[in-house]
């Protein structure tokens, strides 16, 4: 089962003038994301439409034109929404967005109530227990740090038992630790409870560490939708969307030109890059 | 929320755009106290004519005036029609005799539960919908008498309350067509300043009106970012499951709080930072502060001022002398 945008054209200005000079913020031809198994990074330079395509795969905002079609069955006026935000469970950048209550369990199980999910006080638990957080159950959320905001932001949505969990920027302002406590967790969600991951991101070693696809936007059109690993090969289109190559990419790339490496210098871990400067300097390749 | 013109500067460049703010403010001031002297009908068409005149010459989109009489359109049908209905002063002008039987009792009562249906599948044009419900009712009375008769009854229209109600729509009229003219034509931010011009010699009485006008002027420029934040909250809640459209009473005031709450939280958020940030760029609250922009009056003004003055005069002698 899957949520797929069709011929989209979303725009924020609704204006009659606006219409008619065919302006957009996001045009979406074709994109399907599949609600088991995938780990999809959306990249893009500020402004590009990243947030604006998250909030249209559940409804938040409404298209002028296109369709959204979830689990085969299109979204219209008359469909119920509540289990299409189910379905897709969206954190927002800021956690105090969402954050209300005055203890961190009835926020976490704000969402599961407003579901109308069995036991939504157990689900909550147990999504605080996932985190690492339940110790913090009765704790006011405002009184929390900014990584344990976050966290309780996260256990808010997965409380609801999401099939797609979208982060908006999830690791901004979080410290290094915490940030990789926090990928480490959202790929175990992805292998383990097999739920799809949408992140939106401008740290390309995440995009390249965690990501199995990538989404490529600029000015609110779609550049690249594919392989996250095979996206730094095309230079252009790095260059296009004011992409960052991975630090390790960057380094590999420069001394193949430095030193005419003969070396595919798409590699993004230490081992696979010191494996292929060893073979084509031991290998003798290099002049 | 769009739909708020108060507080809407529009970009245009007319004469009324270029005159300085404080003539803009004190002349308008003016204006309006004129307004309230007048009590005759067809000095108001007068000024009724001026303020259409000032309208069409600020170069801003009439729609846009439109709107904000839109926002109390319904207040001055009100009061227009309790007006010409119970104010029995005057010469009896016409009466319309109504009969009221079983049968256009129904009928009326059909033509709004009609109202009501139609309003959840036509949400544009509520006040002209209910105007027409209503308008029907009562000529269903005057012309379809048919069946039992529960009760006749006439309603007697007088000249002077309609004179008296004519009185009350210009003027509101004319009210809101000067100050809409005001604040689309002038930028928030230069009403703030002409104020703080205008009362800064209080300061000799130690009273530092700086202060409330750099209060206002923050608080204009945070409307539009914390109207932002609101619906960026209410997408946050919307992704929890919370639907604002629908649900009781007490669902409603819990989705509210789930509004409310972060609303604060940002607010006060943003109010600490900016006051930190003021503090860091040596912001004192009180002390001698120089201006980027300084308001230098132009020949315009003078002579707005004074036609202002005139216009005023002209209305006082109106109103007690002739």
């Amino acid at each position: 089962m899957s949520v797929n945008l069709s011929q989209v054209i979303f725009s924020y200005d609704t204006s009659r003038k606006a219409r008619l000079s065919g302006e957009y913020y996001l045009k979406v031809d074709n994109l399907n994301i599949k609600d088991t198994n995938e780990f999809i990074a959306i990249v893009g330079h500020t402004g590009s439409g990243k947030s604006t395509l998250t909030h249209l795969l559940n409804r938040l905002l409404i298209p002028q034109k296109g369709k959204l079609v979830v689990d085969e069955k299109e979204v219209t006026k008359r469909t119920k929404l509540l289990p299409i935000r189910k379905k897709v469970g969206l954190v927002f950048q800021f956690p105090e967005y969402q954050i209300f209550e005055d203890t961190v369990l009835k926020d976490v199980s704000f969402g599961p109530k407003n579901f109308k999910l069995d036991n939504p006080e157990t689900l909550a638990i147990e999504a605080m227990e996932t985190l690492g957080i339940a110790d913090l159950k009765d704790r006011n959320p405002f009184t929390l740090s900014g990584g344990q905001m976050r966290k309780v932001a996260i256990a808010g949505i997965l409380a609801s038992k999401p099939d797609i969990l979208v982060l908006d920027e999830p690791t901004v302002g979080l410290d290094s630790a915490s940030k990789e406590e926090l990928l480490e967790f959202l790929k175990y969600l992805n292998e383990v409870k097999h739920i799809s991951i949408v992140l939106i991101t401008h740290d390309m070693e995440v995009v390249t560490k965690y990501c199995r696809r990538a989404i490529v936007l600029k000015k609110g059109n779609i550049l690249y939708d594919g392989d996250s690993l095979e996206l730094f090969r095309d230079e252009k289109l790095v260059e296009d969307a004011h992409l960052d190559y991975p630090h390790l990419t960057k380094i590999m790339i420069e001394l193949k030109k430095k030193y005419n490496l003969d070396i595919d210098p798409y590699k993004y871990d230490a081992a696979s890059a010191f494996s292929e400067l060893e073979k084509a300097l031991i290998g003798g390749k290099h002049e | 929320m769009n739909s708020v013109v108060f507080g809407q500067y529009y970009h245009a460049n007319s004469w009324l755009h270029r005159l300085d703010p404080r003539c803009k403010l004190v002349s308008m001031f003016m204006l309006m106290i004129g307004v309230f002297f007048i009590r005759r009908l067809d000095v108001l068409a007068l000024l009724f004519a001026l303020a259409i005149i000032l309208v069409i010459s600020s170069k801003v989109p009439i729609i846009k005036y439109l709107k904000s009489i839109k926002m109390i359109a319904t207040l001055l049908i009100f009061t227009f029609v309790f007006q010409v209905l119970f104010n029995k002063t005057g010469n009896e002008l016409y009466t319309f005799n109504f009969t009221l039987t079983y049968f256009n009792l129904a009928a009326g009562i059909l033509l709004l539960v009609l109202f009501f249906v139609l309003g959840r599948l036509v949400k544009k044009l509520r006040l002209l919908q209910f105007l027409a419900t209503l308008a029907g009712a009562f000529s269903l009375q005057m012309f379809w008498v048919y069946g039992d008769v529960i009760t006749p009854y006439s309603i007697t229209i007088h000249d002077a309350s309609l004179i008296n109600s004519g009185i009350i729509l210009v003027r509101v009229l004319i009210l809101v067509c000067m100050s809409s003219c005001l604040t689309l034509c002038t930028k928030p931010t230069d009403i703030t300043l002409g104020l703080d011009k205008m009362f800064a010699p209080l300061k000799k009485l130690h009273l530092d009106t700086s202060i409330f006008t750099m209060m206002i002027s923050i608080a204009l420029r945070f409307i539009p970012t914390l109207i932002n934040e609101a619906f960026r909250i209410l997408r946050a809640q919307a992704s929890r499951g919370v639907e604002f459209s629908q649900g009781g009473l007490i669902k409603k005031i819990r989705q509210m709080v789930s509004l409310l709450v972060p609303m604060f939280v940002i607010a006060y958020k943003k109010a600490a930072d900016l006051a930190l940030a003021m503090e860091a760029r040596s912001y004192i609250p009180g002390h001698d502060r120089t201006s980027l922009y300084l308001l230098k009056y132009k020949a315009r003004d003078y002579i707005v001022y004074v036609f202002s003055l005139l216009l005023l005069a002209g209305m006082i002698v109106v109103r007690f002398v002739l």
